[in-house]
This record gives structure tokens, C-alpha cells and sequence, in this order.
């Protein structure tokens, strides 16, 4: 059957009006009014869903791994979409921080912890919702002993045995390592010690998950994981016990502190600024604290940096500076460094 | 007395908007306004951050070729110096493995030919991701086979290197090889070949001879399936890692995930990948040498199929049946079983089969939607798509050789030898300009937007089909 030209512009017309008309008739979800929160955290959604309940305020919530979510921001960086900024580690905050990005707030009525004032930057530029730590050191103790120190990682009992985040894609996993450097009195004495680590078998996988899956196959029976994880990871199997897999956390001193980061784009519009402080107030909240914590596994499991803040069951008891087992890194020192680190363990460690 | 002249009234038609879109608006200019905004401008806009970042906001420089200078560090090039031997190796077999098949499915009468054609769609609309998924979850640790206490080490390490990367790019290059040379081959008369047996030759002679006359066509199927090796990020996102062996698309994925992005670098990393299919490209020319290879002509008729021996009929089947069974068959089992054994993965679990997972994705609308949604994204993608790849592919075969064919020709290329992430922060770059919010064009954050990079990306293989 011979298609006509006329036949032929028609159909090839009709379908850029129907496409168009799709185009033109989609909302954006970039309306005036709504709140763009950009998070890395389990419990965002949840937290955005009660804060519109509440304040009749809409929230886009875009929620991706940290790696993501950051080339996301990046990418946009000639005209950015995001009002909040939600994930653990302090080094993307501080790096926007230094870019002047971000916009100074304390939160309205927050009485911060001793491990809370200490997590805030000088400058308000973000506030600390929450703490986990790096790492928590889980084992399998029904096939190995319980590892005491740093050293004993390097030792022939735990050859091959171990495993640990790649920094370049596990958000978390850079200011284990910078805590690492810290301890040991510099950036050269970290990479060495993660070159011995490396020469005594160390296995590297792309985040927490996927070196859990490492150790419950039984490719390796010690993980560095963030602590969250690996409480997790202990409950799941206490809960359903598995013959030869006992997983179980210790902690060496020092570990770092990982804080959640909660920060607001100082080029937004007044009325989205208005909103993210909303917001932060209610994650600062008694109520959002508590939906935070609800569901008792993964990012939940964090400690409260607020005062009289009490800790999701099952993550334990709050650990202290006190004890003198816990280390706060400065962001604004080791953040800078980071693309840098990362390119060395790419090329010496992954 | 002349008669004086009476002014005419301009006749008043009546106003149609359908005649004014169609006069006003060629089709073909709407057809170049869509390749331009959903294919050129995402794919520029990004592979220029590789030359002057501060365009878009990405370095302080305006023009530099630092980015370059890492992309040559070991690291990286050894990645690009596996994707481009992967690359040949994939294509070389993969047309090798299509000739055979064309051959005996076209110009025999083995009985597999049946289930040939209707399983080669298959394999070419099945994701490489999948395959390479399927493979692995009958020998991954913890795998299908662990389960049934069967532990293939020595194909485990295999699977995860370049012989296992390879042969799946080859799996999924046979389809691409194949619908280029069968066209080919059906407008191939037989009278070649008769005319070489009249006068003594073996079959081996024939097959020669024929194999020259579709030299056009397996070059062509050489730089397809060269190019889609070398962009492809399903197989490399599943087997490139665990087993160390770097690709050029994983490099890239990875530079884009990791902390801190450099979009310069990835952006490096595409420019490098697109020159190797433009080497391809560059290749089959040269090896055409502008020769002519046209063969059909008003004389030339059909062939008739070779009758096969009982014995050919059982290796030619046989054959083809163990094709589809490593390219399809495993796969298709190592995906299914996977999604039907409760515990798989973990070596130390109580393993039940059942079809909770399955009942779940029903059940739950979170794992329900989405499946709605992407049915819905796609039928629209199609639709579009088919209309886009019937102008395309007109335009392509055209005996004309203008700048407007060579210009869709490299961007449709491009289109395949760039992995999907490459068009994702193409696409952020093109649609968040300033410049389109201040004049409402809001598109960025839409459905929209996803359908038409969907669009974007279905296109040169749906034109490759049409042609």
C-alpha cells in the first residue's frame, strides 16, 4: 500500500503533539513551594512524609547512595535543585562549606549532647542529626577469635580473612580512613598501614553490604563496616540463627565517629530556605527523633546528638568521649584531601 | 470602452489548524529539531566538560586537556586497553558465530531454523545486565549450583575475567552480527555459488565466495558489535569487579560514583570510547576500499535451501540449540532459579523454592508500581522511537551522501558507543541550564525527561533493525 507524504507528515505530526502535550502536561516537581531534600539516610522519606503531615509543607524526597547523590549534586552545580542536603560523613558538608554553599542555621530549640556541640561546625554551615561509627568491626566467631587491636589485623591469624568499603564509593568509609591517619599521626602512616593490611590479604568490596555478603558466604570472616550495619547484620542472624555464622561487633580504640550531616543550600529561594529550616527544626524534633529510630535496623541505629537523646534499643549504649575510645576527625582538614586519598586507594589498595 | 477592472475579494478558506501545522512545520524539520534536543545537544554538552569543565561549572578551566592526561595514567588506560581487546575479540567471534547461523538457517533446511528466528529477538531485547546476572547466579558463591553442592571454582574465576566478560559481549553481539548479514545474505542469489560449483569448486570455495560478496555486511557487523562491546555497562557492572578486570565502562561508572565526581575525567574516558568506534568505523571503510558490492539486480532470484543429510539436519540443529542454550538457556535458568530460592546468596541458609518473591512483587505496591510505570514509559518510547528509526533508517540507506546523513550517522553511533550514564549526566546538563528555567523550560526532575532519554537511547538500535 503506497503511504502517502501527507499520510506520512500527519502521523509524524500527531505523535510530536501527543509527546508534547505529555511534556507540557507533567508537573515538574520543582513548584515554588515544595522542599527538595536530597538524602543518603533510610529514614528520609518517613521524616518528609511526617514534616508535610505536619506543616502542610511538600517534600521531594530524592533518595540514592551518598556516591549518587553527590554526582548528582555535582552535575547541577550551575543551577542547583536541592534545599537539603541528608547523609552521613562531614566531608561533603565542609567541602560546601568552603564553597560557600551552604547557608549558617541552628536549629530552634536544640540542646545538643557533649558529642553533639563537638560534632557542629564553627560556622552552623550544617548540624548533626545522629552518629554511627567506623568501624564496627564484625567477625565471624564461629570460625575466628575476636581481633583486639588495629595490629592484630595484620597478623597470619587474619590473613585473608579480612575485608573492608572502597572510600571512592562507600560514603562512609573516607573518615574511617581519615580517622585511621589521624590516630597514627599522619596521612603517610595510614596508607602504610593499609599496605600491610593489603599485603596480609585485605579484600575490598564496594560497601556495606556487599562486604557483609563477603563474610555470610564465607569469603571473609572479619568486615570493617559502619557500626549500623553491623548491629544490623548481629540481630538478623540472632533472630535466625545459621550453623557456623555468629557474627559479632568489637570495637578498637580509637574508632571514628561518623556523623549524619543535615545541610541547607544558601541559593535557594526565601520560601524554600523557610521551609528547610522547618525541616531541620522537626528532625531535630522529639517527633522526628523518634521516626528516626523507628524501624530499629540500618540507618536507625544511630546515637542521638541531642541531649536526654536515647538511642534506637538496638543499638547499644551511647559510647562517650569520656572512655577515650571514640575520635572526632576535623572535616575541614581531612575533607580537602579526599579525592586525593581515594586515588591512592583505588590505584594501591582496591 | 474597456470595462473597468472589478477588485476580487480574496476568498476567505477556512482556518484549519491541522493545515497550518502541516505547512508550516515540514516533518523532517520536526525530525531534526528531536534528534537535535534528545541526542546531539546532551551528548555535546557533556563531552565538552572534557575539554573546558568551566562551561559547565564543573573546573575553573576554559580550555584544558588535563583530563586526558589521567585518562592515559595506567589505571585507567589499561581498562581501555581491555575494553578495546575485549571489543575486537567479541566482534570477531560474534559475526564469525552470525555467518554460520545465517548460513544454515537462510540457505539449508535444518529444523532448528524455526526456533532460530523466533529466539533471536529474544536475545537481542534481553539486557546484557541480565545475561551476565543469569550466568552468575548459577556460579557464584553461594549460587545456584553451591546449593545443590556442586562448587565450579575454576568457572567462577573464569566468569569473572575477560574470558567470561568476553564471551557474554559475544552472546549478546551474535543478534546485532546476525540481522546485518541475514539481510545481506537473502538479497544474495544463489547463482554465486552454483556458478563456483559448476566449475569444480568445494562448498568451502562457495562459502568463500559468498563471504566476499557480504563483506559489506560483516564489516558492518564487526563495527556494531565492536561498538556495543565496547560501551556496554551491563556486563561489566556484574563481572567486572569482583574479579578485578577493569573495563573502560566500569571506570567510568565508577569515576562517576565516586567521592569527589569528576565529570572531566568521565567525560575523557567517553571521548577515548567514542574515538575506538570511530576507529571501527575508519576500518570498515578502509576495508571496503569504496569498492562496489552490489549484487542484486532485476535477474537475481531466490534461493533455494540445500537439503541436509540426516546427519547435517543433527549437528546443524544441534548446534544452534547449544547456541541458544549458553546464550539464552542459562541465563534465562540462572535468573528464574534465582528468583526462586529463598536464601540464595547465603551459604550457610536453609534454602526453600517457592514463589515468594514473586508473590511479593504482586502483592506490594513498591515493587508493583514501578513495573507499571516502566510498562507505561516504554510502550510510549516505542511508539516514538519507531517513528524516529523509520526516518532514520530512510535517511541512512539513501544513496545520497550528504552532511545531514553523516551527521545523524555519527550521532546515532555515538548513541551506542556511549554507556546510558554518559546520557543521564548529559541530559542533567542539557535540561538544569539556567538558561531553560528562565524561559519555563521546565523539564528537568519530569517523567518527561526520562521518556525522552529512553528515546534517545532505543533509537540507533531501532534504526539499525529498520535498515
Amino acid at each position: 500500500m503506497k503511504i502517502s507524504q501527507r499520510a506520512i507528515k500527519t502521523v509524524v505530526i500527531s505523535s510530536v503533539v501527543a509527546l508534547a502535550s505529555t511534556l507540557v502536561g507533567v508537573s515538574t516537581s520543582h513548584a515554588a513551594e515544595t522542599l527538595n531534600v536530597y538524602a543518603a539516610l533510610d529514614y528520609s522519606q518517613d521524616v518528609a512524609t511526617a514534616f508535610t503531615a505536619k506543616t502542610g509543607i511538600p517534600v521531594t524526597v530524592t533518595a540514592l547512595s551518598t556516591g549518587p547523590l553527590l554526582a548528582k549534586i555535582t552535575a547541577e552545580k550551575n543551577n542547583p535543585q536541592w534545599g537539603i542536603y541528608w547523609a552521613d560523613g562531614a566531608e561533603p558538608c565542609a567541602n560546601f562549606d568552603l564553597e560557600k554553599q551552604l547557608l549558617p542555621y541552628t536549629p530552634t530549640g536544640t540542646k545538643f549532647s557533649l558529642v553533639g556541640k563537638k560534632l557542629q561546625p564553627s560556622t552552623r554551615a550544617y548540624n548533626v542529626t545522629g552518629f554511627t561509627e567506623m568501624v564496627g568491626v564484625l567477625y565471624n566467631a564461629s570460625k575466628i577469635a575476636k581481633p583486639k587491636t588495629w595490629d592484630d589485623l595484620t597478623t597470619s591469624k587474619y590473613k585473608g580473612q579480612v575485608g573492608m568499603n572502597n572510600p571512592s564509593i562507600s560514603g562512609p568509609t573516607f573518615p574511617f580512613i581519615a580517622g585511621l591517619m589521624n590516630q597514627l599521626g599522619s596521612e603517610q602512616a595510614g596508607k602504610d598501614y593499609l599496605t600491610s593490611l593489603k599485603k596480609n590479604g585485605l579484600q575490598i568490596f564496594d560497601k556495606n553490604s556487599k562486604t557483609i555478603k563477603a563474610m555470610e558466604t564465607g569469603l571473609i570472616n572479619v568486615g570493617l563496616v559502619q557500626s549500623s550495619a553491623a548491629i544490623t547484620e548481629v540481630n538478623k542472624i540472632n533472630a535466625a540463627p545459621v550453623k557456623g555464622f555468629t557474627p559479632a561487633v568489637t570495637y578498637f580504640s580509637k574508632t571514628t565517629i561518623l556523623p549524619s550531616c543535615i545541610a541547607i543550600d544558601a541559593h535557594v529561594s526565601a520560601a524554600q530556605q523557610s521551609a528547610a529550616k522547618q525541616f531541620v527544626d522537626f528532625a531535630f524534633s522529639t517527633e522526628g527523633q523518634t521516626i528516626m529510630k523507628a524501624s530499629n535496623f540500618g540507618d536507625s541505629l544511630f546515637f542521638p546528638t541531642v541531649q536526654g537523646g536515647v538511642a534506637s534499643p538496638a543499638a547499644g549504649a551511647i559510647p562517650t568521649l569520656a572512655a577515650n575510645l571514640i575520635q572526632i576527625v576535623d572535616p575541614y582538614k581531612w575533607g580537602p584531601i579526599q579525592g586525593e586519598v581515594n586515588d591512592w586507594f583505588t590505584k594501591n589498595i582496591a | 470602452m474597456a470595462k473597468p477592472e472589478v477588485a476580487q475579494l480574496p476568498q476567505l478558506r477556512a482556518f484549519s489548524f491541522w493545515q497550518f501545522l502541516q505547512n508550516k512545520f515540514k516533518a523532517i524539520t520536526v525530525f531534526w529539531f528531536l534528534i537535535v534536543f534528545i541526542l546531539v545537544l546532551p551528548i555535546i554538552l557533556f563531552l565538552s566538560v572534557a575539554f573546558s569543565p568551566r562551561l559547565l561549572d564543573q573546573g575553573p578551566q576554559w580550555f584544558t586537556l588535563s583530563s586526558f592526561k589521567q585518562v592515559f595514567e595506567r589505571y585507567f588506560l589499561t581498562a581501555i586497553v581491555h575494553s578495546f581487546f575485549l571489543g575486537i575479540i567479541s566482534a570477531f567471534f560474534a559475526t564469525l558465530i552470525a555467518l554460520a547461523v545465517a548460513w544454515y538457517v537462510l540457505r539449508t533446511n535444518t529444523p532448528a531454523r524455526k526456533i532460530w528466528n523466533l529466539s533471536i529477538f529474544a536475545l537481542l531485547l534481553a539486557p546484557s545486565y541480565l545475561i551476565a546476572l543469569g550466568w552468575e547466579r548459577i556460579f557464584e558463591r553461594g549460587g545456584v549450583l553451591n546449593i545443590f553442592g556442586v562448587d565450579l571454582p575454576v568457572i567462577r574465576n573464569l566468569l569473572y575475567g575477560p574470558v567470561g566478560i568476553g564471551m557474554i559481549l559475544t552472546f549478546k553481539g551474535i543478534p546485532f552480527a546476525y540481522l546485518v548479514i541475514s539481510n545481506a545474505m537473502r538479497g544474495l542469489g544463489e547463482e554465486f555459488e552454483q556458478a563456483v560449483r559448476v566449475h569444480g569448486g568445494s562448498r568451502w570455495d562457495a562459502l568463500k565466495t559468498m563471504s566476499t560478496l557480504l563483506l559489506p555486511a560483516l564489516w558492518s557487523g564487526i563495527a556494531i558489535v565492536f561498538a556495543e562491546s565496547i560501551s556496554d555497562f551491563g556486563v561489566a557492572s556484574q563481572l567486572s569487579s569482583p574479579g578485578r578486570f577493569s573495563v573502560a565502562t566500569f571506570t567510568l561508572y565508577r569515576s562517576v560514583e565516586s567521592l569527589p565526581v569528576s565529570f572531566p575525567l568521565c567525560a575523557a574516558i567517553s571521548v577515548i570510547l567514542l574515538l575506538l568506534v570511530v576507529l571501527a568505523l575508519l576500518a570498515q571503510a578502509r576495508a571496503l576500499r569504496g569498492r562496489s558490492f552490489r549484487v542484486l539486480s532485476g535477474r537475481t532470484r531466490p534461493s533455494q535451501r540445500q537439503n541436509l543429510t540426516l546427519r547435517g539436519k543433527v549437528l546443524s540443529s544441534g548446534g544452534i540449540y547449544l547456541l541458544l542454550f549458553v546464550t539464552l538457556g542459562i541465563p534465562i535458568f540462572g535468573a528464574m532459579s534465582a528468583s526462586m530460592i529463598e536464601g540464595l546468596g547465603n551459604l550457610l541458609s536453609n534454602y526453600n523454592i517457592n514463589f515468594d518473591n514473586y508473590f511479593r512483587v504482586i502483592k506490594s505496591p513498591l515493587l508493583r508500581n514501578p513495573l507499571y510505570f516502566s510498562a507505561g514509559a516504554a510502550a510510549i518510547t516505542a511508539t516514538v522511537a519507531v517513528i524516529l528509526a523509520a526516518v532514520s533508517s530512510k535517511m541512512l540507506v539513501s544513496t545520497k551522501s550528504g552532511a545531514s546523513k553523516k551527521f545523524l550517522d555519527f550521532f546515532l553511533l555515538a548513541a551506542v558507543g556511549l554507556p546510558g550514564i554518559v546520557f543521564a549526566i548529559g541530559y542533567i546538563f542539557a535540561y538544569n541550564l539556567p538558561i531553560a528555567q528562565k524561559y519555563g523550560f521546565h523539564l528537568y526532575g519530569t517523567v518527561a525527561l526520562l521518556v525522552l532519554a529512553y528515546i534517545a537511547t532505543a533509537l540507533p538500535s531501532t534504526t539499525r533493525s529498520l535498515v
